[in-house]
């Protein structure tokens, strides 16, 4: 079986209030990925905002794996339990393909899984973590999603987060057209959104974020303002949209600090995005008249719309998946069916070897070299034979007829996997063997 | 207007109102196209009938039958407008059912006899004017409430049919801004082809029409002048349009209410 195992949860399974409480900071994804590491499994650890899922390779997975709902329930709380999902083997495989071909995100089709995963597999390099069998998949996974976005249109509707969001937000506003935006946070989704208003004909784009240097450079090559966020208050009176994407801890935007430009707005509506996981606004805001407050979770809501158009496109795409999935676990039996094969005949050449020796040297006799060989030959003869049925059945084990199982049982047979047990045990089979035919 | 001919006309709303619905739930050019065609044929139809009426007629039709077919021809005509010139076919299925609403009591009432306009030549206009205002109203209140039904779908954050169908916030609020201004000036000429021109000696009488026609010029002076000089828009322009369509209907009734009026 495919040595992968894949736990945790994402916004299927979790509403965003519970996701937040388990978004990762760079420290605490590190901290993660060593302590599951010392379980002696390769580690990836995927946090977005929409998901907390790591991927497991090794056979110590199934107890690596208890480690990470441990650590899940700790972080989330005892309820995210229950919203844990354990995908093992084949299965989680094609999770993660699903995964990089953003078929399983919010916006199916959105650009940015892609990069997240590829940024968590280079950490996890750097952090020592992952082995060959998660480098192969994780490229494997990279390579799939490249064929998904050439090959079908399953990125072309409803483009990102960013465009679906927007989205939304014209519902209220008609439009982004000629309005007053402010995007709190410069990151890489406050960048996306920002670059995206601008394309749509925003008025005025006002960024606003703690770190001075990256608001200027965005803002300079997007013509647009900059502020701190200590001039909030000011900015709130005036912009019809806010798209917030920080990485604060706690809530920006809080009922009172709505309340107070009420008032002077006489009614003109005003659109919170939150693209923040955990959220940069207090959702009780939602509730305050002319206000209107979405998270990521509405957006995956009102998103459903757009499904069925897309539906063609991720069926296209589900196949693709279905195929790079396929192709890899063919790869995947050969390259740990061909080993055991050379295992196995290699052990078996080396006691028909022994054997032979012991036999030629327990007679008082010169051999000569024509009796040496035939005695020699016979041993390997006998090997052959043996071999012959196994060795057939396991190189056609990674055909889609075969049994991909074959070459783990085969080891485990033959006791390929501790070489020490299996030589002891060859030797006290050939002893007894040996006595049973002394001549 | 003969049975025969208003039986074709309601026929022809009937399936245009019908066909709007349709259009809502499932988007179809053809099915827009069949109901822009059918109600458009009623309406001239129930033009032409007027037309032929008013010829043969020694004065002008009042009354029940006259004042609600006008309403709801009033109607059927903004509906159409709002499509073919706004691009949106989602009111008519808000407004052609109102108007078809509207239109019952024309069916089944029975039309009164012509009456002299003379020493009341502003009469016509008058009415004209009245009815076009009250079109206008009842349309600023069925923009109104798409407003505040869109308004409750954002903030229940359902995000189904009606979501998708409903044209944005922004969109409704400012046509029904325009509406109100547009409804308050027809409302103003009104009042005043009413008072000052259309009754022989002018002047007041102080019914319950006029003190709620007034009454209704005040609510709409007030959301005008709030809209215009306080920013006054949303979800408060909304229910301020409900609330004068209220008391502009109550007036507009009282025109076939006995007692209410003088």
């Amino acid at each position: 079986m495919m040595p992968l195992r894949c736990v945790g949860l994402s916004h299927h399974q979790a509403p965003v209030a519970v996701r937040e409480r388990l978004a990762l900071t760079d420290a605490e994804r590190e901290a993660w990925t060593r302590r599951f590491r010392a379980q002696g499994v390769e580690v990836l650890v995927l946090s977005t905002c929409n998901r907390v899922e790591v991927f497991l390779a090794g056979d110590a997975s199934e107890r690596a794996s208890d480690e990470v709902k441990a650590a899940l329930a700790a972080q989330g709380g005892e309820a995210v339990s229950s919203m844990c999902v354990e995908r093992v083997g084949e299965s989680a495989l094609v999770h993660l393909f699903r995964v990089a071909a953003s078929l399983d995100s919010m916006v199916v089709g959105e650009a940015q899984i892609l990069g997240q995963l590829k940024d968590a597999f280079e950490e996890s390099r750097n952090w020592g973590a992952v082995g060959s069998v998660l480098t192969r998949m994780s490229e494997a996974s990279f390579g799939c999603a490249k064929r998904v976005r050439s090959e079908t249109g399953v990125g072309r509707a409803a483009t990102s987060l960013a465009s679906a969001a927007i989205v939304l937000a014209e519902k209220v506003l008609g439009g982004v057209a000629g309005r007053q935006a402010l995007v709190l946070g410069a990151g890489e989704f406050g960048e996306l959104v920002a670059r995206h208003l601008m394309s749509q004909g925003v008025g005025a784009l006002t960024i606003a974020t703690r770190s001075p240097e990256r608001a200027t450079a965005l803002a300079s090559a997007l013509n647009a303002r900059t502020a701190s966020l200590e001039a909030l208050d000011a900015l709130l009176l005036d912009v019809d949209l806010v798209v917030c994407s920080t990485a604060a801890p706690r809530p920006l935007i809080s009922v009172e600090r709505v309340s107070r430009v009420l008032g002077p707005r006489t009614g003109r509506p005003l659109v919170f995005i939150d693209l923040a996981v955990p959220r940069d606004v207090d959702p009780a805001v939602h509730a305050l008249s002319d206000v209107f407050v979405y998270d990521l979770d509405d957006i995956q809501s009102a998103q459903q719309e757009n499904v069925a158009a897309r539906a063609a496109e991720a069926l296209k795409a589900e196949r693709i998946v279905a195929e790079e999935v396929a192709r890899f676990g063919q790869a995947w039996a050969v390259r740990t069916g061909v080993p055991v094969l050379a295992q196995l005949r290699a052990h078996a050449e080396a006691i028909a070897r022994t054997e032979a020796q012991r036999t030629l040297s327990q007679f008082d006799q010169d051999w000569s070299e024509r009796q040496r060989r035939s005695v020699e030959a016979m041993a390997q003869a006998i090997v052959n034979k043996l071999l012959h049925a196994p060795t057939s059945k396991l190189r056609d084990s990674h055909l889609p007829s075969g049994d991909g199982r074959l070459a783990e049982v085969a080891a485990k047979l033959f006791g390929l996997v501790e070489d020490e047990d299996t030589e002891t045990g060859a030797e006290g089979e050939s002893a007894s063997s040996s006595e049973g035919t002394k001549h | 207007m003969s049975r025969g001919l208003l039986s074709i006309v309601v026929h022809a709303y009937v399936a245009g109102a019908l066909a709007y619905v349709v259009h809502l739930l499932g988007p179809n050019r053809l099915v827009r196209a069949l109901a822009r065609l059918t109600i458009g044929a009623g309406l001239l139809l129930q033009a032409a009938a007027w037309v032929m009426a008013a010829q043969g007629a020694q004065g002008m039709a009042l009354g029940l039958v006259a004042g609600f077919s006008g309403l709801a021809w009033g109607l059927m005509a903004l509906c159409l407008i709002l499509d073919l010139g706004g691009s949106r076919p989602v009111f008519g299925a808000f407004l052609a059912p109102a108007a078809l609403a509207v239109l019952a009591p024309a069916i089944w009432g029975d039309a009164s006899p012509a009456v002299s306009t003379s020493g009341m030549s502003w009469l016509p206009a008058h009415v004209a004017v009245a009815l076009a205002g009250m079109a206008i109203f009842t349309g600023a209140a069925a923009v109104a409430g798409m407003y505040l039904l869109m308004e409750r779908q954002m903030k229940t954050k359902r995000f189904g049919l009606l979501f998708a169908r409903l044209p944005s916030l922004q969109f409704l609020g400012r046509l029904n801004t325009q509406l109100v201004r547009w409804g308050f000036l027809a409302l103003s000429l009104t009042l005043l082809t009413g008072v000052f021109f259309a009754r022989p000696g002018g002047g007041l009488r102080w019914d319950f029409k006029e003190v709620a026609t007034f009454f209704a010029w005040g609510v709409f002076a007030l959301l005008v002048n709030g809209h215009t000089f306080r920013g006054w828009q949303g979800r408060r322009l909304a229910w301020g349009t409900v609330a004068g369509f209220a008391v502009v209907f109550a007036s507009f009734l009282s025109n076939y209410v006995s007692g209410l009026r003088s």
